[in-house]
């Protein structure tokens, strides 16, 4: 009796759904770059955590929101850039004149990072830009002088071209120039003097998910965010995390420790659209008054159904000069 | 006119001198599969007979099983069980896997056969439960293990008096998954387990009046197991959970000698809960959730009631009667604030004439109407030339309905590939020809025919992605079945010629494919041992499909599949054991190539991985009855 309860046994758990397997821990990844003042741009992929760099070409004054969403041009953050809206819509009327009656106001970048440049001062805030006709007035320093030129946005065609008018300000009819959205790249750039679009700017959105770059921005607004001098005293060179917003969301998390962030733990947390952050993993040492990683800042970022968490491992170098960071990147 | 009077005269005469009268048989049905072809396939469920059964195709594509004869699917062919019908209107995809075969001695394809029903009717499956046998009590059991470790076993008690008769059926059916080609550790196939009770309770009342109660129930859990989630040790497997409790009888009386009146009613309820479930297979932490992108989780109730009187008197009989029937979703009751259950009216009227032994005319009539969609008017008709004669001719024309898929009547667009729900879609129309000489002559039976199938009001993407009653398709069969059987060979061969036609309002491309099937089993003389085959091979298949207003042709690759076994018994019939070799030729994956036509040519675009069934597999199975 006892052989045919056995056989029935051995029969029984034949036909059983297979216990789950049970896998080693799964070691995050290290990624080792340095982050110079030489204000290269650091592109990381998450996938297979790996850097890529590239020397930005700086020579351009304006960049195209790209995504099919959304309309924004923004001005070049890594050199000092002045805007003003004249809110006036009649281009052949504006001329030097125009600068007695006020001051160029720097770009300024809004916490939440989501606000155009132009549509600072004005009405940019649109799903569909034919209503804003104002003129705005953008000056840089090329190393000889300053310029100053109009710009004025026109319209935009089928839903994926922008079409402005441009030129120097004491010249009546401005040129008319057109920018197609190219979903290949997030941003489209422009070069207002050699009236012309500028390429290889940034890798094509496929390559990159985050970078790590400098930005230009007022020190008074951003105190508590480590940063490097300029030659204006007013403004600093601050640490950046930009987005590739197209391709992921992001959630800064400053209560959970690193360890303990886990897949279940980010699957119910509020990840939003966001295009840059300033000072992430860094913070200032108050008493030897040095640059440090801040350990309270864990990123993380969605992608697709990935979730990365971030952090700052560990942090060499005393200035921006010649700082160097470890970046632990655990896929969840 | 009286030319053709004449020639139809002298047809009928000569056929009538031709025929001989033979013993009356109940060959309803064109094709067959008996008990001893689902043992010898070691068939478990629906599912897998339907790769097996003539006429149809069987395959998994991306995680869904896909059943077809020719350019219509399994939703407007009707399965019955015991004569009710198992999902009443099959436009739910139900799950077959959860139909157990067990308890099946048999499952019958019949081709326009005269019924009183109006939905799937054309063509439909019948499965018939063994019967009670006549014992006061009896037990049967059986245990079938296989080389992919899946074990099936059910254990049957009946008990049975002059007025009472009863059987619970119990049964518990483990199916091991099947790994994906390219994965190391995801499913194509999940692995199942399924649960059932049956049972089955005959009280005849009184000489006249019986009363039949029978119900299904069934569990059945499926694991789908995910791919490792590269650089983590995380899974993402998805889960279901179906429970099935059917429950349907009649009440017959014998008003006379010739009359019936048969009161019939079913209830069935039915949930299958789908639940995706994040693991980490480090710490063994894991949470669940329900995953609208992929099978959403669904459950619906369904019920039947019919009154019918028939009359058996020669030369007229005659059925009618009304049904009612009603379907609602128990998991969505509402969508959109739009109520998702329907109601069936349906009034039926079927009488048959038979003049002398020559001619047996059928007609009939159904009046159908749904609260969604209007009222239809259906009609079938059949001569039968030389009715149960050693040759008979037959042509039948009948029209049926089948629902529109219940998702694409009431659920929102990303459960319909992203098209937009039309409450008001039309009944798929099938309008269907069929002509078939039969021969019987003494252990030889043969069958021979042409059927001719146009369906209408097709759902098909209109403009807005919203889905309207547009398409049309059409499929045209010359098939030869034969059955020879002598007291210890049973051999049943057939062929058929399938020309199929998937957009008959586009692009009407017809495309042909052939189909063998032989099933034999041959009990070996003064040994007490058996042997069975059962075997299906079907050709290469061209469908065509349309997406985007582009045609493109899918080419499935020939499918074989090859069964054998082996059976000895013992103890005066009573233990039998059988040595069972399935799937001996057929590979589990199939890459079909897919193709773009264009004005002058078709262009290769990629391919498409499809399952056409488990590996080859030895199958051992142990069976006692005590009677």
């Amino acid at each position: 009796m006892s052989k045919y309860i056995h056989i029935s046994f051995i029969l029984l758990c034949l036909g059983c759904f297979r216990p789950d397997e049970y896998l080693p821990k799964i070691d995050s990844q290290k990624l080792n770059t340095s982050i110079e003042l030489s204000q290269a741009n650091y592109y990381i992929q998450l996938d297979y955590p790996s850097t890529l760099n590239r020397n930005p070409n700086l020579k351009w004054q304006l960049k195209f929101e790209n995504s099919s969403h959304e309309w924004g041009i923004y001005t070049n953050s890594a050199t000092p850039i002045k805007i003003w809206n004249t809110q006036l819509n009649r281009y052949d009327k504006i001329d030097s004149n125009i600068l007695n009656q006020g001051i160029p106001k720097y770009d300024r970048i809004l916490p939440n990072a989501m606000q155009s440049a132009i549509g600072q001062w004005g009405d940019f805030s649109f799903l569909t830009p034919e209503s804003f006709k104002d003129v705005y007035i953008i000056s840089w320093n090329d190393d000889t002088s300053n310029q100053y030129y109009k710009f004025q946005l026109l319209d935009v065609l089928i839903d994926k071209t922008y079409r402005f008018k441009y030129g120097p300000l004491n010249e009546k009819e401005g040129e008319i120039s057109e920018i197609t959205k190219d979903p290949n790249f997030l941003y489209s750039y422009f070069n207002l003097s050699e009236k012309k679009s500028i390429s290889f700017v940034e890798y094509p959105i496929n390559l990159w998910d985050f970078q790590l770059h400098y930005q230009i921005d007022s020190i008074s607004k951003n105190s508590k965010i480590p940063y490097s001098l300029t030659q204006n005293r007013d403004l600093g060179l601050f640490p950046m995390v930009s987005f590739n917003h197209q391709k992921v969301t992001v959630y800064l998390d400053t209560l959970t420790a690193f360890e303990d962030i886990n897949y279940f733990h980010a699957k119910n947390l509020p990840f939003y659209e966001a295009k840059h952050i300033r000072g992430v993993f860094f913070d200032w040492d108050p008493i030897l008054n040095l640059i440090r990683k801040n350990p309270k800042h864990q990123l993380i970022i969605k992608k697709e159904d990935n979730y990365f968490a971030i952090r700052a491992l560990t942090l060499e170098g005393k200035d921006f000069d010649n700082l160097s960071i470890e970046l632990e990147i655990k896929k969840l | 006119m009286y030319c053709l009077r004449i020639f139809l005269l002298l047809f009928v005469f000569t056929f009538t001198y031709l025929s001989q009268e033979v013993q009356a048989q109940n060959n309803e049905h064109t094709f067959l599969l008996s008990f001893e072809d689902i043992q010898t396939a070691n068939l478990q469920n629906l599912e897998e007979a339907m790769a097996i059964i003539p006429f149809f195709n069987r395959y998994t594509e991306q995680g869904n099983t896909v059943i077809t004869y020719g350019t219509i699917g399994i939703q407007t062919i009707a399965i019955y069980k015991d004569g009710f019908p198992v999902a009443l209107d099959q436009n739910i995809n139900y799950n077959l896997k959860t139909i157990p075969l067990w308890d099946i001695e048999r499952i019958e394809v019949r081709l326009t056969p005269m019924n009183t029903s109006s939905k799937n009717s054309s063509i439909t499956i019948h499965m018939f439960s063994h019967k009670i046998p006549k014992k006061p009590i009896w037990s049967n059991v059986n245990v079938t293990n296989t080389s992919l470790n899946d074990l099936h076993s059910s254990v049957s008690v009946g008990l049975s008096n002059v007025k009472h008769s009863g059987q619970i059926g119990l049964s518990r059916s483990f199916t091991r998954e099947l790994y994906d080609q390219t994965g190391l550790r995801s499913t194509a196939i999940g692995a199942f387990e399924r649960y059932d009770i049956n049972l089955k309770y005959t009280y005849k009342i009184l000489p006249g009046i019986t009363l039949h109660v029978q119900s299904d129930h069934s569990s059945m859990k499926t694991q789908n197991k995910g791919d490792i989630i590269l650089g983590t040790s995380r899974v993402s497997d998805s889960h279901q959970d179906f429970k099935k409790n059917n429950l349907w009888g009649y009440l017959q009386l014998k008003a006379s000698k010739n009359h019936t009146i048969q009161l019939d009613g079913m209830i069935h309820r039915f949930n299958n809960d789908v639940k995706d479930i994040d693991k980490d297979l480090h710490t063994g932490q894991q949470t669940t959730s329900e995953n609208f992108d992929r099978i959403p989780s669904i459950g619906y109730d369904q019920g039947l009631i019919k009154l019918s009187i028939s009359s058996q008197s020669k030369p007229l009989q005659y059925t009618f009667g009304i049904e009612l029937s009603h379907t609602r979703d128990n998991k969505y009751p509402f969508i959109n604030a739009v109520s998702t259950s329907y109601n069936d009216y349906d009034a039926f009227g079927l009488i048959s004439y038979q003049y002398k032994k020559t001619v047996l005319l059928s007609g009939g009539i159904n009046l159908w109407h749904n609260n969604l969609s209007g009222s239809y008017l259906l009609p079938k008709f059949q001569i039968k030339i030389a009715p149960k004669k050693v040759l008979e001719l037959n042509f039948t024309s009948h029209s049926s309905v089948s629902y529109a898929p219940f998702t694409q009547l009431f659920y929102p667009s990303f459960l319909n590939n992203g098209s937009n729900n039309n409450i008001l879609l039309k009944p798929i129309k099938k309008q269907v020809n069929h002509a078939h000489i039969s021969f019987h002559q003494g252990n030889i039976w043969v069958n021979s025919g042409m059927l001719l199938i146009n369906q209408n009001n097709i759902p098909q993407v209109g403009n807005n992605k919203t889905l309207i009653s547009k398409g049309k398709t059409s499929n045209f069969t010359t098939y030869a079945s034969m059955q020879f059987t002598l007291n210890n060979i049973t051999i049943r061969p057939s062929a058929m010629m399938h020309a199929v036609n998937h957009l008959r309002d586009s692009g009407n491309l017809t495309f042909f494919y052939p189909e063998l099937n032989l099933n034999a089993f041959i009990k070996i003389p003064h040994t007490k041992m058996a042997f069975g085959i059962t075997s299906k091979f079907l050709g290469k298949m061209t469908k065509s499909f349309i997406v985007d207003n582009e045609i493109y042709l899918s080419e499935q690759k020939r499918i074989r599949y090859v069964s054998l076994r082996l059976q000895r018994s013992f103890m005066d019939n009573k233990f039998n054991i059988s040595l069972g070799l399935n799937n001996v030729f057929q590979s589990s994956f199939l890459s079909n190539d897919i193709f773009q036509l264009n004005d002058i040519d078709k262009t290769r675009i990629g391919n498409q991985n499809i399952i056409c069934g488990y590996p080859k597999s030895f199958t051992i199975k142990l069976s006692y009855s005590s009677f």
